[in-house]
């Protein structure tokens, strides 16, 4: 009997010590800081604008694949019924909208599918002129009617794109003048009309729309319920569309989807990869696709976008070989399981900055967080500098507002709530929140201040922060319990608004309106101000900036706005995040803008590359 | 024998309607709703663009008929007192936002057209208060999507559902037909659309025929993805369930015959230190030092396939998909052997001990014919009925290892589907692998008759 157990004992002891030493090796970092030596790059000033991260020493040349990872398949590959961020990213690659960011001075204004634009003196019509040498990808021009059908189909009531109809709800007719006229009505002046118009991604007529269903409908049409409810094709048209063949071509048969872009699709292998490649036809090869940014439609032959779930194993297929581009890493992979001598020499390192920021949002109609200087006084509580140092390794950039913090609507001017936990507490003893019986935790009117943080199942950068929330408001006598949700639960506990505290990102652009989020009409029926800000003032300058078109005078608007948020503090403004990536050395002409998602491969190239070689 | 089957076989119907009525209530009553996707997800963010409203969301909901009732519409007959009911409500000075409002009006909703004629009738002649009418509005706005903003007076509003219900000129000067003649119903059209306008009998019809429905996540049809993800699954419960039986019977007929001996003491502690290993901790390790990072690069750590292996040749194409499976598929089955092998020794060391194996041994058999010939048959019973769980197994994938590896096989498929609340996905899903545990039930019991004499289905005369 004993001479067994410690024989037993003794394999459990030896596969400890296997374990153990296979966990420090993995752990142990040489040296975890920035900067210095081991490939990070972590370049604050060139957040900014683009900024290259290869080296310029050869000559673009055409040719080769690259292999990116994605972490998440998108649902399906229908441009106005998928909501994923993955699909928008592979199918910006082959639709192509009017117009884009000029990527030099950020104004929307670059021309692609139309040569010129026109606003009226109102505001309210734009007119589009084509160009009259666009393709798609089957040869067929691409003209005003394909245009036309775009918008038809994005307001067509039946068709699943209800979030993205929405921004285009002030649309109110649209025409064609001869096939490389076009122009579009709003019935309101709106400073992001043109980018929500000439940015709409834009889908052949011809395939899409074969029977020409739509062609009877006018824009005015599709917004009267007596027309839609009775016209059988309305419905047909939007069944077909939401059905159709090419949002979801899967398989080897699957049909070619046809956009007018610099590369064509090519395959979708369900859960493993989908592969883009060049448009060797594309119709603007011969002039710069993107000025100072790629001298051709694009290098690359072929473009492979597979999707692995687990972190770990993204990184050891990047290590390995089996990818050459991963564009979001944990930060603890970035700053200490990517220090070898061989992954630098092999690997660059990258880390840009895309706009999304993280927040926490205090339900203001909670008794705790009705009291501005309650707010104020969780902001002056919560350690973010710590937070950013610990958790995020410094890959968050603080922020006080909701906008871009390189964009022109951001407020400079304000500085940041100190982390103060000392006037903080005199805050919050002003506002009333005393210990009266003595149970250790504050209260006021007989509630005690004890709330709920909620977070998302699977967010570690939340579960640190209520951690630590939770840990620091104990000792000034306040307490937080934690509760995580999985997301579709978050989600439903948002609209209804059935929380105390939440923490999440929100994803911007360069240019956003903080209508939507910010108003109190959108407090209550789901609206997304569900925190429930209500301010007059803010109300009224919201309102005003949205038909200011002059964009100095509505930028004081917002700045004016950013202050009264900074006051108070509905949310706790965090970070803006920084996305550390790593690609293969090989590849040159590594981009990085300060838009989502933060790089275009049009201008990538592979020095290896041997052109019309084999794959 | 054979009645005895045929009474199994009728009885599956009953309980397989029961499964599915439950796993639909208790799929529909969880929180959350496939409209929380499309405003992003966790790892990338919420848009800040998208404006999430309720009418959006209404919108989202009715492509898709979740804005049904679950089992029966009787909203179709009791529309005039579920209206009571709201006016009750209101007059007590609640609030016409929030949850406890939505569930006071979701009836008057769910009763949709037919009520319609009902509640212009209501705006007309039934002297609503302010409040009223506006609720009213909103109803007939959301439902009928008509193009009425709230920014719009209220007279404009009420004069918008004139011209809209009686026909007339819009706006833009051209004549509309009167909509009221598209809202009339026949009895008999009620009465179908107790069940047509109902989420689950709609279900059961469509799964009679054996349509599951269109995936809401990417509206292809269910069956194409499940089609799509089962022989990947089959690939992995297959191959590890016949390495599981061929490693863990030897394993356990060694146990039982060297009862109490070091083999079988090391072997004991092996399998249970195997068994205790929880197998995502074990996948991870694997990736990492098996995978090509810093270790061993022997194995591909992610998907079935190399990219390009479609353009490889049958031979190389097979080589590519093995050397991706054999990681996954050691993660598989390791775990399996421990309780195999203890059934295994457990049901041999009861044979041994039989009279009958003694009687052998008496006769001077050799030991070898009295352990493979004897007693193993009689000890392999209960291993075998243990196969019929291969059927319900051969559909379910495994979620863990199918994620770490990112292998597209029936647990992510399933996985995904309850995280989107993919209803079509899950019901399919839960139905099938239902069936197949019914039936595997089934055979497994046929089976125990078959091997084992002394078990019989005959009534005894």
């Amino acid at each position: 009997m004993k001479k067994s157990f410690l024989i037993q004992f003794s394999i459990l002891l030896l596969l400890i010590i296997f374990t153990n030493s296979g966990i420090r090796s993995l752990v142990t970092p040489e040296k975890s800081e920035a900067g210095d030596g081991n490939g990070i790059r972590v370049d604050l000033t060139e957040d900014v604008s683009i900024f290259d991260s290869s080296p310029m020493d050869l000559e673009p040349r055409q040719g080769g694949t690259l292999v990116v990872a994605v972490s998440a398949e998108p649902e399906n590959l229908n441009y106005y019924t998928s909501t994923s961020a993955a699909a928008t990213r592979f199918l910006d690659y082959i639709y192509e909208p009017l117009l884009d960011y000029n990527y030099e001075t950020w104004t929307f204004e670059r021309p692609i599918i139309a040569e010129e634009f026109n606003i009226s003196e109102d505001g309210k019509t734009f007119t589009f002129k084509l160009r009259e040498n666009c393709y798609w990808h089957d040869g067929q021009p691409l003209t005003a009617i394909d245009i036309l059908f775009s918008f038809k189909a994005l307001l067509n009531p039946f068709v699943d794109d209800a979030p993205l109809r929405s921004s285009y709800s002030k649309v109110i007719e649209a025409h064609i003048e001869g096939p490389y006229f076009f122009s579009i009505t709003t019935s309101d002046t709106y400073f992001r009309n043109l980018e929500l118009l000439g940015g709409l991604a834009i889908m052949p007529k011809h395939i899409w729309d074969p029977k020409g269903l739509m062609d009877r409908f006018s824009i005015a049409d599709l917004q009267n319920p007596s027309v839609t409810r009775e016209e059988a094709s309305v419905r047909e048209f939007a069944e077909a569309f939401n059905t159709h063949a090419q949002g979801r071509p899967v398989g080897d048969d699957a049909e070619q989807i046809i956009g007018s872009g610099p590369y064509k699709f090519e395959k979708w292998v369900t859960g493993d990869y989908m592969s883009l490649i060049r448009n060797d036809n594309y119709w603007a090869d011969n002039h710069p696709y993107i000025e100072g940014f790629s001298d051709k439609g694009a290098y690359l032959d072929r473009i492979v976008i597979k999707s692995i779930t687990d972190p770990t194993a993204m990184l050891t297929a990047l290590k390995s070989g089996e990818l050459d581009f991963l564009p979001r890493m944990r930060a603890v992979q970035y700053f200490e399981q990517t220090n070898t001598a061989d992954f630098v020499e092999k690997f660059q390192k990258v880390s840009y900055v895309v706009p999304a920021y993280s927040y926490i949002g205090w339900n203001n109609d909670k008794p705790y967080f009705s009291d501005k200087r309650v707010r104020q006084a969780m902001t002056m509580l919560i350690n973010l500098e710590a937070f950013n140092k610990y958790v995020i390794y410094g890959m968050g950039i603080p922020t006080i507002g909701p906008f871009y913090i390189y964009g022109d609507q951001y407020n400079h001017n304000i500085e940041p709530w100190p982390y103060d936990p000392i006037r903080a507490v005199e805050l919050i003893e002003e506002a009333g929140w005393v210990d009266t019986d003595g149970d250790g935790l504050r209260d006021k009117d007989g509630i005690p201040f004890s709330f709920t943080f909620s977070i998302s199942a699977g967010s570690k950068n939340s579960k640190y922060l209520s951690l630590m929330m939770k840990e620091d408001l104990r000792k000034v006598g306040i307490e937080v319990n934690i509760r995580q949700l999985e997301w579709s639960v978050y989600v439903e506990n948002l609209r209804d608004r059935q929380f105390d505290v939440v923490s999440l990102l929100w994803i911007g652009g360069l240019e956003t309106d903080p209508y939507q989020i910010w108003h109190s009409d959108n407090i209550g029926d789901r609206g997304s101000n569900y925190i429930g800000f209500r301010n007059a003032e803010a109300d009224s300058l919201l309102i005003a900036a949205q038909s200011e078109m002059d964009k100095t005078k509505r930028n004081a608007l917002y700045y004016r706005f950013q202050e009264i948020l900074h006051e108070e503090q509905p949310y706790t403004f965090m970070h803006y995040q920084r996305d550390p990536g790593a690609y293969l050395k090989e590849f040159r002409g590594a981009k990085w803008i300060p838009i989502r998602p933060g790089y275009k491969f049009y201008s990538w190239w592979r020095a290896g590359a041997v052109q019309g070689a084999p794959l | 024998m054979w009645r005895y089957f045929l009474k199994r076989i009728l009885l599956i119907f009953p309980t397989l309607f029961g499964i599915s009525v439950i796993t639909f209530i208790i799929i529909k009553m969880a929180p959350g709703d496939p409209t929380a996707f499309k405003m992003g997800n966790q790892q990338t963010g919420m848009s800040s663009d998208q404006n999430m409203a309720k009418q959006v969301i209404e919108q989202t909901r009715e492509i898709y008929g979740l804005d049904k009732p679950l089992m029966l519409n009787f909203t179709i007959f009791n529309y005039e007192s579920n209206w009571v009911k709201i006016q009750e409500y209101l007059s007590q000075g609640n609030p016409t936002s929030g949850s406890e409002f939505d569930d006071i009006v979701e009836p008057l909703k769910q009763a949709d057209e037919v009520a319609v004629p009902f509640l212009v009738n209501l705006l007309e002649h039934g002297n609503l208060t302010e409040q009223e009418t506006l609720v009213v509005l909103d109803i007939l706005t959301i439902k009928q999507k008509l193009s009425i903003s709230t920014e719009m007076s209220l007279e404009n509003q009420l004069e918008y559902i004139q011209n809209w219900w009686y026909g007339g000129t819009d706006s833009s000067g051209v004549a509309r037909s009167a909509a009221i003649d598209v809202y009339q119903f026949s009895g008999l059209q009620k009465f179908k659309m107790i069940f047509t306008e109902a989420q689950y009998p709609r279900w059961l019809v469509n799964m009679l025929t054996l349509d599951f429905g269109n995936s809401i996540k990417d509206n292809r049809p269910v069956l194409d993805h499940i089609k799509e993800s089962v022989p990947v699954s089959l690939i992995f419960t297959f191959i590890s369930f016949v390495l599981a039986y061929l490693i863990a019977i030897p394993l356990g007929i060694y146990s039982a015959t060297h009862q109490y001996t070091t083999g079988d003491k090391v072997s004991t502690v092996i399998l249970f230190i195997l068994y205790s290993l929880p197998n995502f901790w074990v996948a991870t390790m694997a990736i990492v030092f098996f995978g090509g990072g810093d270790f061993l690069a022997w194995f591909p750590v992610s998907g079935l396939h190399s990219v390009g292996a479609d353009d490889l040749s049958k031979w190389e194409y097979f080589k590519d998909l093995a050397h991706h499976v054999v990681l996954p598929l050691i993660i598989w089955t390791y775990g399996s052997f421990s309780a195999l092998s203890r059934y295994m020794r457990g049901s041999m060391l009861e044979v041994i001990r039989q009279d009958y194996i003694r009687t052998a041994r008496a006769k001077g058999l050799s030991e070898r014919v009295v352990t493979y010939k004897h007693a193993l048959r009689n000890s392999l019973i209960p291993i075998i009925t243990m196969m019929a769980n291969l059927l319900p197994l051969a559909i379910s994938g495994s979620i863990i290892i199918e994620s770490i590896f990112s292998i597209p096989g029936m647990g992510q498929l399933s996985f995904n589907a309850v995280l989107y609340r993919d209803y079509p996905i899950i019901m399919a899903v839960t139905t099938i692998s239902a069936m197949l545990t019914l039936f595997g039930i089934l055979l497994s019991d046929l089976l125990y008759a078959v091997v084992d004499p002394r078990i019989t289905f005959e009534e005894k005369h």
